[in-house]
């Protein structure tokens, strides 16, 4: 009798046993959390630097220091993300080759030294770089020049024009008023009124010969590959162009809408999208290549990478 | 008797075919996010030419939840020039008409629909009134219990700007997750559906189904469709299979994420699952020839739409099946076949097969860093005999619909949000 009763509770144990876990996260609930879902949530290309900068106002004004150009060399403990030290100073020199705090330069800044800013940069007037230089961020208010190779780990935000001459590796994400790339490339997003690869005209800014050009109207979806070559005759593509395979376009073709790839795009020797005043956008999964002279108002995106080559 | 015993054991072979299908249609779907390539949603283009659109809320007794979805959709980062919001009042006997009132005197993109006297009740007859009016190129649906973020009606309108795309489905979350029993299990179960489900199958460009909610379609091609069909209570599942098989696509965003208020009574799941089941059903009847016929599909598009279209239909056969071996057993008949292989499959299908769903719920749990609630899994099983029972009804009331053509009336979903 005393078998079977240990049989029959044995039975139940086991039978009951794979719901225990269960039973303990019912009642414990250590993961009944909704999933996350920020309420604010909307695109912003500015995001990164916005977000950086209004944290930085923000602790400023609880110091009640308002105008920050005027500060001279000083640290400040801060509450940013967390509460940490941020050097405002006014010289180059003053600035170690390696920094472990967020870095504010007060006015026009010229990097003429090597040096390495783990933390976020940031230049309240204009910043040229002469040396090579690596930010974990960067910030600056005015125009911003590269003359020597620099490393961006994240994001770069410049409310003036950005000026690439030399090599550059910009990280994650960049906004700027004006994008005018004349040197080796890369990024992954990149958002600006205009980007552009060279001071020649294109084919929008060009006079062309109404009766050679090949007008493409509407927009444009396609399963497999496509190649736009306008290299004989100017090509117009009134629309947009979605693609599930891979996109070259080169030549004089102008797309006056979105290109979008769900492999990668290669826009090469004069190639302009979209249309002076309006965004519009280069989005691919794989990588975005572009050689040569080339212009976009708006937006390029590949989380693979977008390269450039001027 | 003999023949009798032939067909209680063919159909348990013809059952174990069906299983066999879901089980490799489950686990392409899991491998494929787990490991495979991932098709890009169009959520990353930037663009100033954004359509008009059009966002139809349809409301029954909606007074607990109306304010909350106005006020989330009065602060979306959509252009308002190019927005309107039209909340459909369908025979509403509460506050829900004075409180729309009370938005559109407030916000003129608010136009409120009300539809009283003999207007017939419903979801696709409130559907079908609103885009007589609506002015949008572009039509996004939110169910009144949803909390649509800022930046939602821009990511799901985006996608139209591909011409192939006829509608766009975004994902569901239910933000009373931890509330119950119940609303845990219909949290992960709603985790596997779209993390894994529904973003596999746009990968792999099959047929992502169109939901009825957080979602939109074109405008124009719905009225060239013939609008809703008043008798099909799944208006968001024909209308997936009226997209495809005109040759059009649904996108889907799985970053467009919706909370929604999961049912936290079980006699309300129970409702609302039959009410699924039975409009689901009604489209399969309706879809499964024309889905084999047609010169739209692809093979494997076919082949997923026929699976999907027989989703609802998959829990009566089981349960058939259950009473099948019951007979089978008690007839001595169970020896089906002799071979060992069909027995070694029918031992793999006990130990894979099973968990084929449960693989993808906790594939998505993970994708979401939920790891914790994959403890809840075991209790999956009994709702999947909830399920079971629920959805063998509404197939049985589909078969109903087919064969008297009665008159088919909506049930409202209870909500349960505190005012």
């Amino acid at each position: 009798m005393f078998e079977v009763l240990i049989l029959v509770v044995l039975f139940f144990i086991f039978l009951f046993l794979p719901f225990v876990p269960s039973l303990i996260e019912l009642f414990l609930k250590r993961d009944a959390e909704p999933i996350p879902i920020n309420p604010e949530r909307k695109k912003e290309p500015d995001y990164f630097g916005k977000s950086f900068i209004n944290l930085l106002a923000t602790a400023l004004k609880d110091l009640k220091i308002q105008e920050v150009e005027r500060l001279n060399p000083v640290y400040l403990k801060l509450k940013l993300n967390k509460e940490e030290w941020v050097g405002f100073l006014n010289d180059e020199k003053l600035a170690e080759s390696t920094m472990d705090t967020p870095v504010v330069f007060t006015k026009d800044t010229v990097f003429l030294q090597n040096h390495t800013f783990r933390r976020e940069l940031v230049v309240f007037g204009n910043a040229v770089f002469k040396n090579t230089c690596v930010a974990r961020s960067l910030y600056v208010k005015g125009d911003c020049l590269i003359e020597a190779p620099v490393r961006i780990v994240r994001w770069a935000h410049v409310k003036g024009t950005l000026i690439t001459k030399s090599n550059a590796d910009l990280g994650v994400s960049i906004y700027a008023r004006e994008i005018r790339i004349r040197g080796w490339t890369t990024f992954k997003r990149a958002y600006a009124q205009k980007i552009d690869t060279s001071d020649d005209p294109l084919v929008d800014k060009k006079n062309n010969n109404t009766e050679r050009v090949i007008n493409l109207k509407g927009n444009f979806s396609i399963t497999d590959n496509i190649r736009i070559a306008g290299k004989e005759k100017p090509v117009f593509v009134d629309g947009d162009i979605f693609c599930d395979g891979d996109v070259q376009i080169e030549g004089d073709v102008w797309i006056k809408g979105n290109v979008f790839s769900q492999k990668s795009i290669t826009l090469k020797d004069g190639v302009v999208i979209g249309i002076e005043g309006k965004v519009k956008s280069v989005v691919a999964r794989g990588e975005i290549l572009i050689k040569g002279p080339f212009r976009i108002y708006g937006y390029l995106h590949s989380e693979k990478g977008v390269e450039v080559s001027p | 008797m003999g023949i009798l015993i032939f067909l209680l054991k063919a159909y348990m072979v013809f059952l174990m075919l069906v299983l066999l299908l879901y089980i490799i249609r489950h686990y392409t779907f899991a491998l494929n996010r787990a490991l495979g390539k991932q098709r890009l949603y169009y959520q990353d283009v930037l663009d100033e030419d954004l359509p008009t659109v059009s966002v139809l809320v349809p409301m029954h007794n909606e007074e607990k939840v109306a304010r909350h979805i106005l006020d989330l959709l009065v602060a979306s980062d959509y252009p308002k020039e190019k927005l309107e919001i039209i909340p459909i009042n369908d025979h509403s006997t509460d506050r829900t008409k004075e409180i729309l009132e009370e938005y559109a005197q407030k916000y003129p993109f608010i136009r409120p629909l009300h539809r009283y006297g003999d207007l017939p009740r419903g979801k696709q007859n409130g559907l079908n009134d609103a885009l007589k009016i609506a002015k949008g190129e572009v039509i996004i649906v939110y169910d009144a219990d949803y909390l649509p973020p800022k930046g939602q009606i821009r990511a799901l309108a985006i996608a139209f700007k591909d011409p192939r795309v006829g509608a766009v489905m975004g994902r569901v979350v239910p933000i009373n997750a931890g509330k119950n029993l119940l609303t845990r299990l219909l949290d992960i179960e709603r985790s596997g559906g779209y993390q894994v489900d529904q973003q596999a199958r746009y990968n792999l460009n099959l047929i992502p189904q169109y939901g009825g909610t957080v979602g939109g379609f074109r405008k124009s091609l719905v009225i060239e469709l013939g609008g809703f069909d008043a008798r099909i209570l799944a208006e968001d599942t024909e209308l997936t299979y009226k997209i495809y098989l005109n040759g059009y696509k649904v996108a889907y965003a799985n970053s467009a994420e919706c909370y929604e208020e999961a049912p936290e009574d079980w006699n309300v799941r129970a409702r609302q699952l039959r009410r699924w089941s039975r409009g689901h059903n009604q489209v399969m009847f309706k879809y499964f020839l024309p889905t084999i016929l047609s010169k739209k599909l692809s093979f494997w598009q076919k082949v997923d739409g026929l699976l999907l279209l027989a989703i609802y239909m998959q829990p009566f056969l089981i349960f058939l099946g259950l009473l099948n071996s019951l007979l089978l057993f008690f007839l001595g008949e169970m020896e089906i076949a002799s071979s060992y292989l069909f027995l070694l499959f029918i031992f793999a299908h006990n130990s894979f097969g099973n968990f084929a769903p449960f693989f993808e719920i906790g594939i998505a749990l993970v994708l979401d860093g939920a790891k914790q609630r994959v403890f809840i899994l075991p209790l999956m099983f009994f709702e999947f005999i909830f399920n079971t029972i629920y959805a063998s009804l509404g197939f049985f009331d589909a078969l109903i619909d087919l064969i008297t053509k009665r008159t088919i009336l909506w049930q409202k979903t209870e909500r349960f949000r505190n005012v």
